[in-house]
């Protein structure tokens, strides 16, 4: 039977009460889409088609003013990266690639809420919140030619002149530059990272690059050829070649020079114009601002203050230039000429003493003043010359030689004996243009004597570069050893060519 | 009789198998030797991520095993004995592929959202250990109807006592009857108010069966009637203070539900941010 009583206001409330607390399904869909929308949609709107979004924006009040101030893409103020030096890459303005931007590159930025932190490396800041800049398409790693947008110079590791090496197709920017791994700057980050690497190749290099003229290396300490220098075949050689220090460690270029380092860098010190005087490494050799190189040695610098090129023992203030046999010959001829006419004033006392370069058999001492001798001023600047270029000047360091070679026409010297110098070869840098970051700076603790074997050196065409051996008394590879600095290949090597290497 | 219950299941058997995935997964983070840094990028920070968002994924299935009523893919004991394990173990998880590191953005919001709701499902755990034990002991057997009932007929042998007795009596009897369990919705959650007219019936009856002058007792009167109504008042206070109880515990049970499912599909939008976001901008 139906009950129609009206039902007790407790046993609804029962009734009710026994339902369970509702609610889960909305609140789920309500969060879910929320989220959705905040986290998710938006965002790869305002990164796909922030034009558009920002058109809808403006209709929605609450959206107007989410996501706060859009970072600066102010084209007309952004400043132009400058080069960096020292660094193998090289950027380009990036005003003129920030202008061929769309601006905003993604509505208020709103894709900064999917950086995964770990701070951008420093050069990179300025792009903080702008993913795109390196991030240009949805769903593809970075590319090399989002990298080369601005690092449009960075070289290869092996030209493609060189060689196409099969394994280096896989080898990408990204594989050894990671961003988003702290403040360091992405070379640096490099050269503690990648190293490792090397060796993969660089173990067996043929096996990579048949036609590869490196040797095998795979760590420093255990496995790595001896150094090459870029020596000169001949005086006049046209191009270097590189050479690899021999096993003995003695290397030699033809220089047409004759310089003996132990002579000058005598521990009692060396004759000099103010007395003895203790020459060392810098007396002569000036090192550059870059670290690494130094000028080249120059006569008239260097030399010049103790090897006077003076021809008369008695005018010490008269020098011959440093120049071609024919300017000498004239300067000489044209002098005594002009002594004959005018007289000149000698000294009292030589201040040089000439080098006399004793010959078997021609004991004779020089004459105190050539202007005195007998004959005319042609025979006097005859045996000036004769003085000069055999016996005090010019043979103390240049290979002399007399020549029936006919003389420069039109010179004043033309009727004088004739001599040739060889050829000296052109001061070089022995390390070309390559990725291998020695720097002087670095070892400034260091005595260059300690790498430079300088003292013991007789002849100019010693190299006195230093072989490996020298440089492993301090570097061990990549696995430590006592008393030694553990050295990876990123320490001195680059993976990148410098932009100027052929 | 179960002599097992959702932790001990089987032995702990997906106690043990949730350690050995941790163990395998802590021994192959302090293994790993990355490039530069740990993280969510390297090879073995995708492997946690996808282990995470597998395992997240199957979590969320729990609650359509549950409805699924024809299943016999395992019991709905053993997927949740599971769930509570291998919910657990994502902390672990997740903070791995995290490698330790967070930020002010979406993946550090679906980390979050990840230990807020493994939290929350803690919680649960909490309350279904101790709750339903109490609740059943509150009642003792009887529907919330049955026990509305017995509200109902204690009213009534109220109201009858109170008819021959003073009009204030009779007042705060009649004001007694009418109160409902709660008189405001979110006093199911508080236990109801501290203060509502069966207690103050009861206090009031109390303070007359204390009397002994007989000048004080309306006319008409007899003790034994007070001793009556103020013993019916009680029982009906007794039984409310039962029911509102029962029914503040049955309410924790479900608020927490309230949290731990629509929570868990925040985080699955989250998740779904931080994984579109991740290869979005690769």
């Amino acid at each position: 039977m139906a009950d129609h009583k009206p039902v007790h206001p407790l046993v609804q409330e029962a009734r009710k009460l026994q339902k369970p607390i509702s609610g889960r399904r909305l609140l789920s869909w309500v969060l879910f889409l929320t989220l959705g929308l905040l986290c998710l949609g938006l965002p790869i709107a305002a990164s796909m088609y922030p034009a558009q979004t920002a058109q809808y924006a403006q209709q929605i009040p609450f959206l107007k003013d989410i996501g706060g101030n859009q970072p600066s893409a102010n084209v007309a103020q952004a400043p132009s990266a400058p080069a960096h030096k020292g660094l193998v890459l090289n950027s380009v303005s990036t005003a003129e690639w920030e202008a061929s931007r769309p601006v905003p590159a993604t509505w208020k930025a709103l894709d900064r809420m999917w950086n995964p932190g770990h701070s951008i490396s420093n050069a990179h800041r300025r792009w903080v919140n702008d993913c795109k800049a390196c991030h240009t398409q949805p769903f593809v790693q970075v590319r090399d030619e989002d990298c080369k947008t601005c690092h449009k110079n960075t070289a290869d590791h092996v030209s493609a002149q060189t060689a196409k090496v099969s394994k280096l197709q896989d080898v990408s920017c990204a594989s050894c530059h990671r961003e988003h791994h702290g403040e360091e700057g992405l070379a640096l980050q490099n050269k503690y990272f990648m190293s490792s690497n090397c060796a993969d190749c660089h173990k067996d290099i043929k096996k990579t690059m048949p036609t590869s003229e490196t040797g095998n290396a795979g760590d420093f300490y255990k496995n790595h050829p001896d150094f090459r220098y870029l020596i000169a075949g001949s005086a006049d050689a046209k191009k270097l070649s590189r050479t690899r220090m021999p096993e003995n460690g003695i290397l030699s270029e033809k220089t047409g020079l004759k310089f003996p380092h132990d002579v000058h860098l005598k521990s009692e010190g060396i004759k000099s114009p103010e007395g003895k005087e203790k020459l060392n490494c810098a007396s002569c050799h000036h090192a550059n601002a870059d670290g690494l190189t130094f000028q080249p040695v120059s006569m008239e610098k260097d030399c010049q203050r103790c090897h006077a090129l003076s021809f008369d023992p008695a005018v010490s203030n008269r020098q011959v230039p440093h120049g071609s046999v024919d300017q000498v010959l004239s300067t000489l001829r044209e002098f005594y000429s002009y002594t004959q006419l005018n007289g000149i004033p000698l000294d009292t006392k030589s201040n040089v003493s000439a080098i006399n370069v004793i010959r078997p058999g021609k004991e004779d001492a020089p004459p105190v003043s050539f202007t005195k001798s007998q004959g005319d001023p042609h025979s006097r600047a005859t045996a000036a010359a004769i003085s000069l270029f055999e016996k005090t000047s010019c043979n103390v360091c240049h290979q002399v030689s007399r020549t029936n070679e006919v003389a420069k026409a039109h010179t004043s010297g033309q009727d004088l004996p004739q001599w040739k110098i060889a050829a000296v070869t052109k001061e070089h840098a022995w390390l070309g243009k390559s990725a291998f970051a020695f720097s002087h700076e670095k070892h400034k603790a260091a005595d260059c004597s300690e790498c430079h074997e300088a003292s013991k050196s007789k002849k100019a065409e010693d190299v006195l570069m230093p072989s490996i051996k020298v440089c492993r008394d301090c570097h061990a590879g990549s696995e430590p050893v006592a008393n030694k600095l553990v050295s990876d290949c990123g320490l001195c090597h680059g993976f990148h060519q410098h932009p100027e290497s052929p | 009789m179960q002599q097992s219950n959702i932790l001990t299941l089987g032995g702990f058997r997906y106690l043990k198998f949730a350690l050995a995935l941790l163990l395998v997964c802590i021994a192959l983070y302090f293994a790993d030797s990355p490039g530069i840094q740990a993280g969510g990028g390297t090879w073995l920070g995708y492997g946690l991520g996808t282990l995470g968002a597998v395992l997240i994924l199957w979590l969320m299935m729990f609650g359509i095993r549950k409805r699924a009523y024809n299943s016999n893919l395992g019991t709905v004991r053993a997927w949740l004995s599971a769930h509570v394990y291998l919910g657990l173990s994502l902390i672990v998880i997740t903070t791995l592929h995290a490698a330790f590191h967070f930020g002010l953005n979406i993946h550090t919001l679906a980390y979050l959202l990840t230990l807020a709701v493994v939290l929350s499902g803690m919680w649960g755990l909490g309350i279904y250990f101790s709750i339903p034990a109490k609740m059943s002991g509150l009642l003792k057997g009887k529907t919330l109807e049955q026990c509305a009932e017995a509200l109902i007929e204690l009213d009534e042998q109220s109201t009858r006592i109170a008819s021959g007795l003073d009009s204030v009596t009779q007042s705060l009897i009649e004001r007694s009857a009418q109160t409902p369990v709660f008189s405001h919705g979110f006093q199911r959650y508080l236990g109801g108010p501290s203060n509502c007219a069966t207690s103050q019936s009861v206090t009031q009856l109390k303070s007359r069966i204390g009397l002994t002058k007989e000048t004080d007792i309306p006319a008409g009167a007899t003790a034994k009637q007070y001793q009556e109504l103020y013993t019916l008042q009680l029982r009906r206070q007794v039984q409310l203070r039962q029911l509102r109880e029962y029914l503040r515990l049955k309410a924790q049970t479900e608020l927490w539900l309230l949290v731990h499912v629509p929570m868990s599909f925040a985080l699955l939008a989250a998740l779904s941010a931080h994984i579109v976001s991740v290869f979005f901008y690769w």
